[in-house]
Parts: C-alpha cells; sequence; structure tokens
C-alpha cells in the first residue's frame, strides 16, 4: 500500500517466491511517465496498480503492508487509512506496518535515542519540504 | 521533536502503545499482536489481524 514502484516488493519477491504483490499507489505514480517497470522474471507475481489508500480496499490478500507510510500522517489520518481497509478484510487477515517506532526512553543508546527523537525527524522535514517544493514549483 | 513535527506536518512518533491504541480507535475488530525490530535494522514491523 502506497508501495510506489514496487521496489521492496520485488526484492521479497525474490527471496520468497511462491508470494504475490499487489502494489498499490496513487494515479500520479502510475502515468505513462512515472510507471516503474517490473523485471520479466517477476511479471507473474507482482503487479503495479492504482488505489488511494484512503478510499476503500477492495483487493482481497493475506496480508497488507504499509511500509514508511504512517509516519508522516496524523493520528485521525492513519485512522482513516486503516477503516479504509476494513471493506476487503477477512477474519485473519494481517496488516503489517514497517515503519519507526519510538524506544521507550532509557531503552535504546543515547545516540539511537538522539537521532529517533531529534535527527531523523529533521530530516524527515527536509523531505518533506523537499516534496513541497517540487509539488509547488519552487515557490518557497 | 515532537512539538516540531507537530507543527510542521502535524504528525509524529509512536510509542508501541500509541500504534496499539490507533488500530483500536480505527476499529474494534483489529487485534494488535506485536511489534519487534529485526537486528541492525532501524524500522520495526507492527503487526495487527483482523478478527471480525
Amino acid at each position: 500500500m502506497g508501495g510506489n514502484q514496487g521496489y521492496v516488493s520485488m526484492a521479497i519477491a525474490e527471496k520468497f517466491p511462491k508470494l504475490k504483490f499487489v502494489v498499490q499507489d496513487t494515479a500520479g505514480m502510475r502515468t505513462p511517465s512515472t510507471i516503474g517497470k517490473v523485471p520479466e522474471h517477476l511479471g507473474d507475481r507482482v503487479f503495479l496498480t492504482t488505489h488511494d489508500f484512503f478510499t476503500p480496499q477492495t483487493v482481497d490478500a493475506q496480508v497488507y503492508f504499509f511500509r514508511w507510510i504512517f509516519h508522516g500522517f496524523s493520528d485521525k489520518y492513519c485512522v482513516k487509512i486503516l477503516q479504509a481497509l476494513t471493506p476487503a478484510l477477512k477474519k485473519g487477515a494481517r496488516i503489517v506496518i514497517n515503519d519507526g517506532v519510538l524506544p521507550e526512553p532509557g531503552t535504546a543508546g543515547y545516540v539511537e535515542e538522539k537521532s529517533m527523537r531529534y535527527v531523523l525527524p529533521f530530516i524527515l522535514r527536509l523531505m518533506i519540504r523537499r516534496r513541497s517544493q517540487l509539488l509547488w514549483g519552487n515557490k518557497y | 521533536m515532537d512539538l516540531f513535527m507537530q507543527v510542521t506536518v502535524n504528525a509524529r512518533e509512536r510509542e508501541i502503545d500509541d500504534w496499539a491504541e490507533l488500530f483500536k480507535q480505527a476499529d474494534e475488530r483489529y487485534r494488535f499482536l506485536k511489534a519487534w525490530k529485526p537486528e541492525k535494522s532501524r524500522m520495526w514491523f507492527i503487526e495487527t489481524e483482523w478478527t471480525g
């Protein structure tokens, strides 16, 4: 979900030959000029499709995987994403989120805790700002 | 830092309990399973099951 051109799915597909992947991202990532290419040997197991994760999910899957998605949204929107999934979910389906978790104070090393709490978010902020610049045509 | 992210993108870092709460808030039929971090990885896996 929000899987861009599927490079993570492809990497997992290489390791696990029995798994199939439906990679969803918004229409802007799926135009002729933006869509990526799945290598031929993965062509029958990795599919790049269009879906906005704020709209009701229609694909029936065993696992719904979100990598590096939720950290960019407030609780309100994370809840919306999770609620949009429910129409498609079958009992026992798994939701797997791969993202940053803030270590409990004192449990991580000094450097890791400092970087998680201060440095990484700062870089993220720069990246988000950069995305804004691209989107808004460098008006800043 | 939380304040920083709050004012810039209105998002924040989450602790494990926050993730569990997030699912609960979305739908009671989500059951939080576990959160774990592979050795050497900076990113975590958060796993939840649909019980509906």
